[in-house]
């Protein structure tokens, strides 16, 4: 069965979807039993029959890694579901609710003289009823929210006037959507059909005569186009999203082969079609990681000569702009595992893009949590075929997006630096670190939650508090929340790790600790108890307890308290006693 | 251009057997709603886009009631590409 690369598949074909998606949505499992599998209980439901879509997301589950058990409200009962706290979704309470929005739902018949207040007022109306909708899934099933917005209705009446007339259906759903993504939706993931509608084509992928027929959101033709966008709101809801681009470099990022061709005869720059879209890449690839996301380069190349190629005047990537450098003569699957481990991020979270068939299968055949894509063809063509596969897809951008890929580089020099140097101590007193574990201010606010949402290494119970969890806990002074900063001599690391501790009594409970991988190993979660611990005895805290959950992923913290000096009580709790004469733990970090 | 029925029957065949593995190749010209597991009005919506994807064809959903049998199916599709 073709379907055993099934997860190799960045669109997967029509009829996976109508026989393996059917299969599963009917309760089966028609693919591979592996232990990477995750259960997880989806469900679909909106103003829209549900039940193609449904094939499709189960596939899409399927190549994440996830085994779904689909359940779907009754076409026409969404609201229903939601309101009645009877209702099945309650009963089922799903790990992931699905919602799919229709146009029709969305907008009202107001007079084309309606001012923008006044449309404002409606809009605004239809903001709080899916807000609503949202608190109650989320709060009383615990759900993650994928919800889909649909693409404007297929008319122009009369063009430009009616697009941005106030009152028109256009404007309605242009202006919902936008209020929906300023308002607090943390955990919510939001799907654009309208920008799927201008990749794809708003009358092939949204047909009238779909809708008339079955009430079908999307045309049945367009799900294996559509499958990428929802697996990329998958990993946003389950915090698995992709984090780096590993990219080959000859025919890839330039055109020509560097080590025959030499740097006068490779392709990259301004006078030829060839070269113009090579360097329309390569600017796509540094626009990508401005936004965050960390690159690398993995080729079969002499370092060296493979270097030489950045210097081309009209190549837009430098060779600073890569976290990780594997130029060498070994597998490339071998490379990848060495960039992850350089990088400290998994396998999964990388996106391998590489022109040559045969290392792309290799690739799928040894790593298959690793993103593959060929690129194939014209040069021209490259963008668009890494972007069909939606791999870097944010709900939001944080500051700190913007600062990732050079904090990932620091790392790099740092981890080169500490290399060259004879011993660990002397390397970290070479860092010449300074650190802050202090209360977060309202500004860091969405930082720290941001950090516990995103954090899968160094996370100790994986709690994802959210912006109103975090406010409540800061409201009790008694509770103690450490917002962590680290600057060293490459650069400020900004705000990498986030503590909150409970006061019960004479005890303080750690009930989350997280902290970016980034800045691993380098005594900085010494330097924190250390803080915690001088705060513990101002408050008159007689012992400190914490408790370790594992995950598939957080076992380099499984020793911490150990490490850190408590001692388990053999019911899962570590336990240190806050004595006035603690000695503090050896760190290599100045308090600034 | 028309294609030979004899090829429109081996084509669909393959089509159906796709969406219902359970059926023999056999068994397909006598598949029905009633004795074919699983076939409801989403199967026959799979079925008809399907062979539009096989036989470059477009279906009009209107028909989906109309269509219960592989014959009628068979029939459909002949008009279509005939």
């Amino acid at each position: 069965m073709a379907e055993i690369h099934l997860s190799a598949k960045t669109i997967p074909a029509l009829a996976d979807i109508l026989t393996l998606g059917t299969r599963i949505v009917a309760g089966a499992w028609p693919l591979p039993e592996t232990d990477k599998l995750r259960s997880l209980r989806v469900h679909v439901m909106g103003t829209a029959t549900t039940d193609m879509l449904a094939r499709a997301i189960a596939v899409g589950c399927a190549q994440e890694n996830v085994r779904p058990t689909i359940s779907q409200s009754l076409y026409g009962s969404f609201m229903q579901d939601v309101l009645n706290p009877a209702s099945e979704l309650y009963t089922i309470r799903p790990d992931i609710a699905v919602i799919v929005s229709e146009w029709r739902s969305l907008v009202s018949d107001l007079p084309p003289s309606a001012s923008e207040e006044d449309v404002a007022k409606v809009v605004d109306g239809k903001v709080s009823q899916i807000l609503s909708v949202w608190k109650r899934i989320s709060q009383d099933c615990g759900s993650k929210i994928i919800h889909h917005f649909p693409p404007p209705p297929p008319f122009r009446l009369t063009g430009i006037a009616e697009t941005y007339l106030p009152a028109s259906y256009t404007n309605q759903l242009r202006q919902l959507v936008q209020k929906l993504w300023s308002a607090e939706t943390s955990g919510v993931q939001i799907i654009d059909f309208g920008e799927f509608a201008l990749e794809h084509g708003l009358l092939k992928a949204f047909t009238p005569g779909g809708w008339y027929s079955a009430k079908l959101p999307i045309e049945t033709g367009a799900l294996p186009a559509y499958i990428p966008l929802f697996r990329s709101a998958l990993r946003g809801a389950l915090n698995t999203v992709k984090k780096a681009l590993v990219l080959d470099l000859d025919n890839t990022i330039w055109g020509g082969v560097i080590g025959d061709d030499g740097v006068d005869g490779i392709k990259i720059g301004s006078g030829d079609a060839i070269s113009e879209a090579y360097q329309a890449f390569q600017q796509y690839v540094k626009l990508l990681a401005n936004r965050g996301i960390i690159l690398a380069v993995c080729s079969k190349n002499n370092p060296d000569v493979a270097k030489t190629g950045f210097d081309k005047p009209g190549s837009i990537l430098k060779v600073e702009d890569f976290a990780a450098f594997e130029a060498s003569w070994e597998d490339k699957a071998n490379g990848l595992r060495k960039i992850a481990k350089q990088i400290n991020i998994g396998l999964d979270s990388l996106v391998f893009v590489d022109d040559n068939p045969a290392e792309c299968a290799l690739v799928r055949q040894e790593l298959p949590e690793v993103a593959t894509v060929l690129l194939d063809g014209e040069p021209a063509d490259f963008i668009t075929q890494v972007e069909q596969g939606y791999w870097f897809q944010f709900q939001k951008y944080s500051r700190e997006d913007f600062g990732r890929t050079a904090a990932y580089t620091m790392r790099a020099a740092a981890i080169a630096e500490q290399d060259s140097a004879s011993d660990l101590p002397s390397y970290l007193r070479g860092l010449e670190m300074i650190g802050t574990a202090e209360k977060p201010t309202e500004a860091q606010i969405e930082r720290v939650v941001q950090l516990g949402q995103k954090t899968n290494q160094f996370n100790l119970l994986t709690q994802r508090f959210d912006t109103q969890a975090v406010h409540g806990f800061l409201d009790n002074a008694d509770n103690i929340v450490l917002a962590c900063t680290l600057k060293d001599k490459f650069g400020d690391h900004g705000l990498v790790s986030v503590l909150l501790a409970e006061r019960k009594g004479s005890e303080l409970d750690i009930l989350e600790w997280t902290m970016s991988c980034r800045v691993f190993s380098r005594s900085f979660e010494q330097f924190i108890m250390n803080a915690l611990f001088d705060l513990a005895k101002k408050k008159g805290v007689e012992q400190i307890v914490g408790r370790f959950k594992p995950t598939a992923k957080n076992a380099v913290v499984s020793d911490l308290y150990e490490r850190l000096g408590f001692t388990s009580d053999g019911e899962g709790c570590w336990v240190c006693q806050v004595a006035d004469n603690h000695t503090p733990l050896q760190t290599f970090i100045t308090a600034g | 251009m028309a294609i030979a029925p004899d090829r429109i029957r081996r084509r669909l065949t393959r089509v159906f057997t796709t969406m219902f593995p359970g059926k023999t190749v056999e068994d397909v010209p006598a598949a029905t709603m009633e004795n074919t597991d699983g076939w409801d009005s989403l199967g026959t919506l799979s079925l008809f886009t399907l062979a539009d994807e096989e036989f470059g064809i477009k279906l009009g959903l209107d028909r989906i009631g109309d269509v219960k049998s592989f014959e009628k199916l068979e029939a459909l599709v002949t008009e279509k590409v005939g």
